[in-house]
């Protein structure tokens, strides 16, 4: 263990030094010729692959989207790098890295294009516009002539030496980690896990969505790119769907979700395929097989969702002394009421689910709504989170009216939310779960991530460890590198709750916090929900069947059922109301508990 | 970990296995698309190297400056991939330090290898690749000097088509429906319809597919509308069936030519009687009855139970061109072989006579014509450039 350890902060101090000492090698590889052609050309074939791999692990891996044409982009970036190397610009030392970085930038605008349609809804829908894409661009460049047509272009000086290709990799990989480890790359990873769940923590999916195709869009040019100036020859044909199956392959095989997954994939591929040779026409049966028997007993790949420690950027410590931060929302109301309802009506096709629900609630309160199953409850909350459209009514907080945002507008405004099956981000850390919540705060952009500014630092810092206070507090900072889906059940509620809490919000929604807590949890998260109200002066509606809980809790309840609102009052009030036990019992259970109550 | 690392250190051994010299033995690689999208090609440029080799080696080796040396070949697979055939080209060059290499067949690898056998100077003869920038620097625009192919070119097989067309068939007005999607096609209908013009034909109708279309009733319709002697359908032979089809069906009862990518035996079986009396256009006759032909055909049949197509025979006649080449060289040197293949002339191959011009790798050879008739492919007529 203590060598692992010390292996760890040797290479992680020392890695520039690699890097560094390894493109000096390739230089002096390449300068000298020292290395067997065949193996150097591998070589770069592998360092290519790499890049193409890393670029579809961004969407297939960190987002769990499903992109299957991304030879499509790369060959946009493939024939933009080669057409301005070869007819545009003069020649000059700068032609490549220039032609390059412009090729990678067409690829990452047709990404635009084909993002734009598509992101508007989820699921297969990538699939098969990317599909569609992929052989867009074929049949355009097959009917282009002045690219060569379906006969391919060529021209191209052999730019691409093991040098570049060691330098772009090694740029791949620092961009992608740089990505992938930011408040950007736990957008997308939330967009995986959860995609509602993110956005009512804040996560502004279509943009992060956006951000990140585009990004590996611009790597899969990038690796066009280096493709046709190393093969000097490219070809419609050299991009088709078998191309995009090849390093989706690769993908599947190294680990989704992984950099070193995608690095080991991508050099297993590449040495695999040539050292098969052997095997004549059985070697392209190999691959396939290896990669059914991956799936059967490791499905996500050999380094899936998990990472070598020198792909992640070490995690900011806590400073002593450091500053507490404010928890307290970040929009407080001055005075008089944050939420307004005004006649709030949302049919399901016929069926009326919530029908003219009038609220005002002001600050510091907790309102209960309770209700038998179905009554609208939840409807309810969907509709004030903004996952629901009202049919009808105004819903408005702070008087901002929020029936037209979307749930990551709402969520902006001030109002965070749990729900009531619990919608962790399973497979990230406890302390990612947290800071996801704090996404819409977090202070630099795409750029600052990708060059790691030290704005970007400062803010990252400063996100990490008002995580740990806040999972201090909720005394669940020991499970704080723990994957949510490891907690016993009743500290993921309980963490689900930390995680609203870090968008700081005004306005708290609980859903059924109690559902399966034993009387004695129950009363744990009674005492909870009035601390954080207090300390983090918020304003709460909770949705509880457990009468202990909402009577001893709520100062205001209201009733709902079959969506229409019977009752509303204090919890004495409730208790007494004859139209309230009437929905609970039923007429004839009412009279029951009536006698029963006299008796 | 450990085996991880012990597996992956396997492979760079692999990867670095040693080639094993032998005094009297000269290496010939061969680069076949024996996996990917046309594996039948690679399958018959791999019997029909291997039965080249048998046949030289069975009499005793090759001569080469009054010293006998036995060919060893290495054959390798590009899956019809560019990338793959590039380091196919490396791995044979490099590795197993062949002085020749016989493939791709694909121009998609038979390029990328065509650029790495020039600047490795090593000669190269493509079987199949009719792509004419196979053999021309694309920076010059100048014919390479180390790359050489077996096939004529699609913009040959045009203007043959054309000359027959005009000159045989004596038609006058040619309509032509063709697949837009392969490189081969496009080319040979475009060149079929520049000479045909040149040469005071009408093209009455141009229409377009893409691979995978069923339906051409449209286009048919169309070519039909502008009454043509003759219809030309540069198509591959598993759409001809349902073009000749859909063509008769609308009453188009003009003679229908084809082009060498109608060569498949499969052909017969699907399009049955629609397609008799149809011509086209081939590298190669199976059924002919010359005595170079016949006894290549018989050898190959009893080797492999069947009848070898045009890749099997360009493939054939691609070592045939290298063994002469290598019997009237000095020495077994690549630059040797090379100058001899250059000096090529009457190399009479089983897809016809075969002849090279100093400075340039593209043969001048004879098209053969083939007539559909009695469900069998005929010999119809040789035609010279």
């Amino acid at each position: 263990m203590k060598s692992n350890n010390f292996w760890v902060r040797f290479t992680s101090n020392r890695l520039p030094v690699f890097v560094g000492a390894g493109f000096v090698a390739t230089l002096i590889v390449s300068r000298f010729s020292l290395m067997d052609q065949y193996v150097e050309l591998v070589a770069m074939y592998v360092g290519i692959n790499i890049i193409l791999a890393l670029s579809l692990n961004i969407v297939n891996g960190y987002m769990g989207e499903f992109s299957v044409g991304h030879a499509g982009f790369m060959a946009v970036g493939a024939y933009g790098a080669s057409v301005l190397s070869v007819k545009i610009l003069p020649a000059g030392v700068w032609v490549f890295p220039v032609a390059i970085v412009a090729g990678g930038l067409l690829a990452a605008a047709a990404a635009v294009v084909v993002a734009i349609p598509s992101f508007k809804t989820r699921g297969d829908y990538l699939a098969i516009v990317t599909l569609s894409f992929n052989m867009i661009v074929k049949s355009v460049l097959e009917n282009i002539d002045a690219v060569g047509g379906p006969r391919g272009f060529l021209g191209m000086e052999k730019l691409t030496t093991l040098p570049w290709v060691f330098a772009w990799t090694v740029a791949s990989v620092w961009a992608v980690r740089n990505f992938v480890y930011s408040n950007i790359g736990r957008g997308v990873l939330s967009i995986r896990e959860d995609e509602m769940a993110g956005e009512a923590m804040g996560v502004d999916t279509q943009k992060v969505k956006l951000q990140a195709f585009v990004i590996s869009s611009f790597f899969a040019g990038v690796a066009g790119g280096l493709y046709a100036h190393l093969l000097q020859f490219i070809s419609p044909r050299s991009f088709d769907i078998l191309k995009s199956t090849e390093i989706l392959i690769m993908v599947y095989l190294g680990g989704v979700g992984s950099i070193a997954g995608s690095i080991a994939g991508a050099v297993i591929y590449t040495v695999l395929i040539e050292a098969l040779r052997v095997l004549g026409q059985w070697r392209m049966v190999i691959m396939p097989l290896m990669l059914v028997i991956l799936m059967i007993f490791r499905p996500k790949g050999i380094f899936g969702y998990t990472e070598f420690s020198w792909f992640k950027p070490a995690t900011a410590k806590k400073r002593e002394g450091a500053a507490i931060m404010s928890h307290q929302p970040l929009r407080q109301v001055e005075t008089g009421g944050l939420l307004a309802i005004d006649g709030l009506t949302h049919y399901f096709g016929g069926l009326c689910a919530l029908s003219d629900f009038n609220l005002r609630l002001s600050a510091g309160q907790i309102l209960g709504v309770i209700g038998p199953n179905g009554s609208g409850k939840t409807t309810l909350f969907n509709l004030i989170s903004g996952y629901y459209k009202p049919t009808q009514g105004s819903i408005s907080v702070h008087g901002a009216e929020l029936t037209r945002l979307r749930p990551n507008e709402i969520n902006a405004l001030g109002i965070a939310r749990t729900f009531q099956n619990i919608r962790l981000f399973n497979n990230l850390t406890v302390e990612d779960n947290v800071k996801i919540g704090m996404f819409g705060s977090a202070g630099y952009n795409a750029s600052g991530a990708l060059l790691r500014t030290r704005r970007f630092k400062q803010c990252e810092r400063d996100m990490s460890e008002h995580a740990q206070e806040l999972l201090e507090l909720f005394a669940l900072d020991r499970y704080r590198a723990e994957p949510a889906k490891n907690l016993p059940y009743g500290l993921k509620r309980r963490l689900e709750i930390v995680r609203a809490l870090a968008t700081r919000p005004a306005l708290l929604l609980l859903d059924e916090p109690a559902a399966g807590m034993n009387p004695a949890e129950t009363g744990a998260l009674m005492e909870l929900v009035q601390r954080i109200r207090d300390d983090f002066k918020l304003t709460i509606m909770v949705i509880e069947h457990h009468m202990s809980f909402i009577m001893g809790l709520c100062e205001t309840i209201r009733v709902l059922d079959f969506g229409v609102t019977i009752a509303a009052g204090t919890a004495d009030e409730i208790k007494n109301d004859k139209k309230v036990i009437e929905a609970y019992l039923g007429s004839s259970g009412a009279r029951n508990y009536k006698t029963g109550g006299n008796s | 970990m450990a085996r991880l690392y012990r597996a992956a250190l396997t492979l760079l051994l692999l990867l670095c296995g040693c080639a094993k010299e032998q005094d009297n033995a000269i290496h010939i690689g061969v680069i076949a698309e024996l996996t990917g999208d046309i594996p039948a090609v690679g399958a018959s440029c791999k019997n029909a190297a291997e039965m080249a080799v048998k046949t030289v080696n069975d009499m005793g080796g090759i001569d080469i400056g009054g010293k006998k040396y036995v060919v060893k070949t290495q054959i390798e697979d590009s899956a019809g991939r560019a990338d793959q055939a590039a380091s196919a080209a490396l791995k044979l060059i490099t590795r197993d330090k062949v002085i020749a290499i016989i493939g791709p067949n694909a121009s998609s690898g038979a390029i990328p290898a065509s650029e790495i056998a020039e600047t490795s100077k090593i000669p190269m003869i493509s079987p199949w690749s009719t792509n004419p920038k196979t053999t021309i620097d694309p920076k010059t625009g100048k014919q390479k000097s180390y790359v050489f192919r077996a096939c004529y070119m699609d913009s040959f097989q045009g203007r043959v088509l054309a000359a027959f067309a005009l000159g045989q068939l004596k038609a006058k007005r040619a309509a032509v429906l063709y697949d837009v999607a392969s490189e081969v096609l496009k080319g040979q209908a475009e060149v079929f319809k520049q000479t045909f013009e040149e040469k005071g034909g009408t093209i009455t109708g141009f229409e377009t597919y893409t691979t995978g279309n069923k339906d051409f009733s449209v286009q048919m319709t169309k070519l039909k509308n502008g009454s043509p002697d003759l219809i030309l359908l540069p198509t591959y032979y598993s759409d001809v069936p349902l073009q000749v089809e859909q063509a008769r069906r609308l009453g188009i009862t003009v003679p229908i030519l084809g082009s060498d990518a109608w060569a498949s035996h499969d052909l017969l079986g699907l399009c049955g009687n629609n397609c008799e009396g149809a011509f086209f256009s081939s590298h190669f006759c199976s059924s002919s009855t010359a005595p170079g032909v016949k006894k290549f055909v018989d050898d190959y049949n009893a080797l492999y139970g069947s009848v070898p197509d045009d890749v099997a025979a360009l493939t054939y006649d691609s070592f045939g061109i290298l063994f002469e080449a290598m019997k009237r060289a000095a020495k077994p040197a690549s630059e040797d072989i090379k100058t001899a293949i250059q000096k090529i002339n009457g190399f009479q191959g089983v897809t016809g006579n075969i002849t090279f011009h100093e400075g340039s790798g593209d043969p001048e050879k004879s098209v053969v014509i083939l007539q559909i008739k009695d469900g069998d492919f005929r010999w119809f007529s040789d035609i010279k450039p």
